[in-house]
């Protein structure tokens, strides 16, 4: 299926926004960076939702006003919490995501949320752990999984076992709705792979020719890969960033084949990491943050040494950037939803660490700052 | 303590939480997953006996207590 693609924002001038709001979700609970339009001083308000665990919060980009946050809260199950009033006030999902009685499956968690399309007014979908898609068609207050993939008769084959996956647990996430078309959505699945639906999400198939899976007898499988964080390019939903567990991948459509785009990466510091984070307005430019994976997979900064890279054609080449972070001895990493950019036109990148902090460039990566520190554990940041 | 009257003299531990549900729409999903069991470290007393079993019948006068048994780091 060929879509006409939209408009290249890059070439349009970009209104600066007048302020930046980092929602900052963490194992111990929700809280917020702000700034103004001249991103030079931070101001953090929290917790909200202590002591729950918040995998993801998000804006609806349509309203302007209404926050979901997915939470676990200890042993008490997993949740959705809403808010109409921009974080002010919350209510609890009434039928927050659940799979369907007599499955036998039982979501942990809520990892991910996804405002649906435009055209979609109270539209949401979410991914869980273990990989289950919901929908949410009340503004995030009432769920109902996706039959067309939660029941599809190949997503155990897809997915494996519920016990198969990531060490938090299995998870469905980078879920993507092609914004010229509602119907045309992705998701990726840590293990699964990424799939494709063309029919609002009845029914789903495999999108993983190029993409590595070393952990595999078999290296050129059709699924079961381990995406763990896939992206629209900025202004431009026919190309995709990958960062795998196995490498650096980009696809164009309507190829369906990925391209290796980790071969520019300094062989001492790897292809692997958990984000993919595309500028906001040029589809050509993108960053990562890697990690260990040698040996048993330390998941750290490798050497203790962190930095981003930033790709500005597309992953032909990388740059090291990291002034401004620890030189040594810092072994913290980043979580595949913990960094994101700002709307300017030099944009702002942001991440938060698993040890608690949240560190900010005004200038595209060449410069960064810690902007908090000593929070929890930091699953998710989005800037909105 | 919350007060709930039944049909039956002897309800089941499930007809209890079902009644609960009722008069407080969303805390079973506290207590039991979707598949209708009870949550890891969720424990119900039938008086003094620790009960996981939801089709045992509660006899007349017993306290139930549910209990969220917190741990972790």
């Amino acid at each position: 299926m060929v879509r006409t693609a939209t408009k290249h924002p890059a070439s349009k001038r970009v209104d600066a926004p007048k302020r930046v709001r980092l929602l900052i979700a963490t194992r111990k609970g929700l809280w917020t960076l702000a700034t103004d339009g001249a991103r030079r001083t931070w101001k953090l308000t929290g917790p909200q939702f202590l002591g729950h665990v918040v995998h993801h919060a998000m804006l609806d980009p349509r309203d302007g006003k209404t926050l979901l946050a997915a939470a676990r809260t200890g042993h008490l199950g997993p949740t959705v919490f809403r808010s109409n009033d921009n974080g002010k006030t919350w209510k609890e999902a009434t039928t927050p995501p659940a799979f369907e009685p007599g499955s036998g499956r039982v979501v942990d968690h809520t990892f991910w949320l996804t405002p649906g399309h435009a055209s979609q007014p109270g539209v949401w979908f979410a991914g869980t752990s273990p990989q289950g898609l919901f929908r949410s068609d009340d503004g995030g207050a009432n769920w109902k999984g996706v039959a067309g993939f939660n029941a599809h008769p190949q997503r155990k084959a897809w997915c494996g076992g519920d016990q198969d996956g990531t060490p938090d647990g299995p998870k469905l996430h980078s879920v993507l709705i092609d914004p010229r078309d509602a119907a045309h959505m992705y998701i990726s699945m840590s293990s699964g792979g990424t799939f494709e639906s063309n029919d609002g999400g009845a029914d789903w198939h495999p999108l993983n020719q190029g993409v590595r899976a070393d952990f595999q007898p078999n290296p050129d499988l059709e699924f079961g890969h381990d995406p763990h964080c896939v992206r629209f390019a900025a202004g431009n939903p026919d190309r995709l960033y990958q960062q795998n567990h196995c490498g650096l991948f980009r696809l164009d459509r309507p190829a369906t084949r990925w391209t290796d785009i980790g071969t520019g990466m300094p062989k001492s510091v790897g292809y692997v990491g958990f984000p993919m984070v595309p500028h906001p307005h040029d589809a050509n430019t993108a960053w990562i943050f890697p990690m260990d994976g040698t040996d048993v997979w330390p998941r750290i900064s490798p050497g203790g040494k962190p930095a981003a890279y930033r790709t500005r054609d597309g992953g032909k080449t990388w740059k090291r950037q990291a002034e401004g972070m620890p030189k040594a001895q810092a072994w913290w990493t980043v979580k595949r939803q913990a960094m994101t950019v700002d709307r300017f036109a030099v944009a702002g990148v942001y991440f938060g660490t698993t040890s608690g902090e949240v560190w900010g460039s005004r200038d595209e990566g060449r410069s960064w700052k810690c902007l908090a520190a000593h929070l929890p554990h930091i699953y998710a940041i989005e800037s909105v | 303590m919350v007060t709930i009257a039944f049909a039956v003299e002897t309800p089941t531990l499930e007809d209890v939480l079902a009644a609960l549900e009722s008069a407080h729409p969303g805390i079973r999903f506290r207590i039991q997953d979707e598949q209708g069991r009870l949550r890891p470290h969720i424990k119900v007393f039938i008086d003094a006996d620790v009960e996981r079993n939801l089709a045992t019948r509660i006899p007349p006068g017993a306290d139930i207590m549910i209990v969220a048994a917190l741990s972790g780091g």
